[in-house]
């Protein structure tokens, strides 16, 4: 095997197959960390499989201009990812390297970059000695859109705290994506907690139908990292059947990358069937305040503070109880632990009936303090109560007065996108003695 | 169950509880289940409790191992737990499992005995006791017992007269393996007596005191209780020769040293001297170090004041029959590390006992213990 390449082109080529290889992979998988390099005439393919996710790259002068791939002699080796990345860096990036699978005795090889201009300078790598097992290529293809690439990695950033942490609902570690035409909503949770996020706009979702599918938290990172290096505007996503059974696998298409999603459980996706933030957000609400952001910000610092680093330690719980004054026209947030907080929230505007009483519960003062803290935004935070014991609604960019759900928006004047953001959590119930 | 009993309480034997905690869960229908041990916070459990989940509308059953933990004194604690169990809601079943009781957690039981339920077995019975557990259980199990044979039960045991109570989980378990060993046949004593085993058959002291004097049905009875035990044959052997090997080791250590000393005092001072070694490094760089106590840096000794005391007043053993038992262990200790299979592993242990006990012959038994693969 014997190939020539420009440093740099070779490497922003490679790096997205590192970053499968290396990311998110499966504890103790035999083939995470290693890439499989196989140097055709008129292109070189790379290929990865970490066990969550595979990634098949076809690298030429079409796909990638800068990489200036030229082959002599045809072959296939398998080697550390990280070993490649780490060579591929030490090399100058306008250099073009000769790249060659040398023998060292019998039975070891190794992978030698040697530079164009300077034969006597080189940098080696050790091989495996068996390539990467790929998972089989789909069958089938059952749904197809374009993706905004820049909103597709925002609404990752949104909704990434967000995931469930418990074993007993495997199905919140995941989150949902759903593409309408112009149109992509995130959501993820912990069963009890929820936070959504919901872009439209011209363009960002080129789609025949709608299409939705669930992820794993495993693979966040890695893809926010795909999605960040990639230098296309828009991310194909296929949603295609497995070769063998009927779990729909999920795949990304990058420039000339073709990563593909292989770990989703047909069980926790039916689970997520049962998960209707519609239901949520679409329905009758008992009651609605407005208040300003900055005030839940400072509001939620003084809740937090009064949560002990005792108190983390004991693996003590945080309640934060809230209570409308209707006559005072005031929210108050308080925390009853051995630090005491009371905060109080002006209500800039509601639309409730006199005499109710929905407005007071308690809750996980993290679930406040998410909030205030993944939505940097300012502006106005709508609260709305479905009832007692229901869902209660958090919506950031909400108006100085009681509005509907399709004005609380996050316009962006530029691109004319529109952002929704909310979070809905369910209060600790209160039992009958 | 009733649908409004939302707190439980069950104590006594192991199976007992779990046939309870199993009926509860049927009770419940579609449910999620829950488990916490040590080093919950009570306030993590109140918020649990209190924080239903908004898609998934099943019930959820808590299973507490211990009483969960908080910053006050465990009385404190014990009170704020009667307010919880007071407002559990009615999607939860909150179960306290297998939690020992004392004169602050009995003030809990009693809470829950006044709103909810609690389950109660003995975990030891007596004999009249046991026969009535017995007959119970196995008329459960659609078998019938006669009351000899529920007393045969008690007895084997027991196996002493002087031991007045048993445990209810191996009463149990014992009428359950002689349930599936009889089949459709009646249980009989004779079966009772084949399967059922006293727990003092399992002291090893008494199997040394066998092997030593050559007794082979003890010694038999007891390598055979062994390996039934087990989770494997292997698990067992590799126990059973580590033993033998550091017990006849020592033996053969104290009787060179009582050749050489004046007294049995000078022999246990010079064990003194032994300390125990720590491994530093690995393969060719492995270097034995003594080892010290971490806290009080001192030199930690080989063999315990009481081991060398009780080492030395077992009756004395030839020095020829020592070094006889310690070869045939060793030799098959070799075998055991190499490949075997469940079944040599077994005729290995019954060939080492039958060899110490003079009733097997040297050539048979260098043959078995030679590798079939090679």
């Amino acid at each position: 095997m014997k190939f020539r390449s420009k440093a740099s082109g070779l490497k922003s080529s490679l790096e997205p197959v590192a970053l499968v290889a290396m990311k998110g992979t499966q504890k103790d998988f035999t083939d995470a960390k290693k890439i499989t390099l196989d140097a055709q005439q008129g292109s070189l393919l790379a290929s990865a499989f970490g066990g969550n996710m595979s990634i098949r790259s076809e690298i030429n002068n079409v796909n990638n201009p800068e990489s200036q791939y030229s082959n002599e002699i045809e072959g296939k080796v398998t080697v550390h990812a990280q070993e490649l990345i780490e060579a591929l860096d030490s090399m100058p990036p306008s250099e073009t390297l000769i790249v060659e699978l040398r023998s060292i005795n019998d039975s070891a090889k190794e992978l030698v970059f040697t530079m164009g201009s300077d034969e006597e300078q080189f940098q080696t790598i050790s091989c495996f000695p068996a390539d990467v097992d790929m998972p089989p290529r789909y069958e089938k293809e059952i749904a197809s859109a374009k993706v905004n690439r820049l909103i597709f990695a925002d609404c990752l950033k949104r909704i990434g705290f967000a995931f469930g942490e418990e074993d007993y609902f495997p199905q919140y570690f995941y989150w949902r994506t759903k593409l309408n035409k112009n149109e992509i909503r995130f959501i993820a949770g912990t069963g009890a907690r929820f936070a959504m996020t919901n872009f439209t706009g011209d363009g960002i979702v080129e789609t025949g139908k709608e299409m939705a599918f669930i992820l794993h938290k495993t693979i966040m990172g890695v893809m926010s990292d795909l999605l960040n290096i990639s230098n296309d505007d828009l991310v194909s996503i296929k949603q295609v059947n497995q070769p063998q059974g009927d779990a729909q696998r999920v795949l990304l298409l990058m420039g000339c990358h073709e990563v593909c999603v292989e770990m989703v459980s047909s069980q926790d996706a039916e689970a997520w069937d049962s998960v209707n933030e519609n239901g949520v957000i679409g329905g009758d609400k008992a009651a609605t305040i407005v208040f300003e952001k900055s005030d839940l910000d400072l509001a939620v610092k003084g809740i937090i503070a009064t949560y002990t680093e005792d108190m983390k330690k004991q693996n003590q719980t945080h309640v934060a109880d809230a209570h409308i004054d209707i006559d005072k026209k005031c929210l108050y947030l308080k925390t009853n632990t051995r630090l005491k907080s009371q905060r109080k929230l002006s209500i800039l505007d509601g639309n409730y009936k006199e005499g109710d009483n929905v407005f007071d519960f308690s809750c996980a003062s993290r679930y406040l303090g998410e909030f205030s803290r993944n939505y940097r935004s300012g502006g106005r935070v709508q609260m709305e109560f479905i009832g007692d014991q229901q869902p209660v609604l958090l919506w950031a960019n909400a108006q100085n007065s009681v509005s509907s759900n399709s004005d609380m928006v996050n316009r962006n004047d530029s691109t004319g996108v529109e952002e929704q953001y909310l979070m809905f959590f369910l209060p600790l119930s209160e039992a009958s003695e | 169950m009733s649908e409004k009993i939302r707190v439980c309480w069950l104590s006594g034997g192991y199976f007992d509880r779990h046939n309870w905690l199993s009926k509860i869960k049927d009770s419940l229908g579609p449910h999620i289940v829950r488990t916490y041990g040590k080093n919950i916070s009570l306030s993590f459990l109140q918020k649990e409790i209190r924080q239903r989940n908004l898609f998934n509308l099943e019930r959820r059953l808590f299973v507490l191992t211990d009483i969960p933990l908080s910053d006050t004194t465990q009385p404190k604690t014990i009170v704020e737990i009667q307010k919880l169990i007071k407002k559990i809601p009615d999607d939860v079943v909150l179960v306290f499992n297998g939690i020992d009781s004392n004169t602050t957690i009995d003030k809990l039981v009693k809470s829950v005995a006044e709103i909810g339920k609690v389950f109660y077995s003995p975990v030891r019975l007596s004999r009249n006791a046991a026969i009535e557990y017995v007959i119970k259980l196995s008329t459960n199990m659609k078998k019938k017992f006669s009351e000899e044979v529920a007393g045969a039960v008690f007895t084997v045991l027991a196996g002493s007269e002087f031991v007045e109570t048993v445990e209810t989980d191996r009463v149990y378990t014992l009428v359950h393996l002689l349930v599936c060993y009889a089949g459709k046949q009646n249980v009989t004593e004779d079966d009772v007596d084949l399967l059922g085993f006293s727990a003092d058959d399992f002291v090893i002291w008494k199997f040394f005191d066998a092997l030593d004097t050559k007794n082979l049905n003890i010694s038999m009875k007891f390598v055979h209780r062994g390996i039934l035990e087990a989770s494997s044959s292997t698990e067992f052997a590799n126990s059973f020769f580590s033993t033998v090997i550091w017990r006849y080791r020592l033996l053969l250590m104290i009787s060179e040293l009582l050749r050489t000393k004046d007294s049995p005092a000078k022999v246990s001072e010079a064990f003194g001297k032994f300390y125990k070694l720590k491994r530093e490094g690995f393969g060719e760089h492995a270097v034995y170090i003594a080892h010290r106590n971490k806290d009080s840096d001192e030199l930690i000794r080989a063999y315990s004041p009481v081991v060398i005391s009780r080492a030395m007043s077992s009756p004395m053993l030839s020095r020829s029959r020592m070094i006889e038992v310690y070869n045939a262990a060793e030799s098959s200790v070799h075998k055991l590390r190499s490949r075997c299979t469940e079944a040599e592993v077994q005729m290995l242990v019954e060939g080492f006992v039958l060899q110490v006990c003079g009733k097997m012959d040297d050539k048979l038994l260098c043959k078995m213990r030679e590798d079939a693969y090679e």
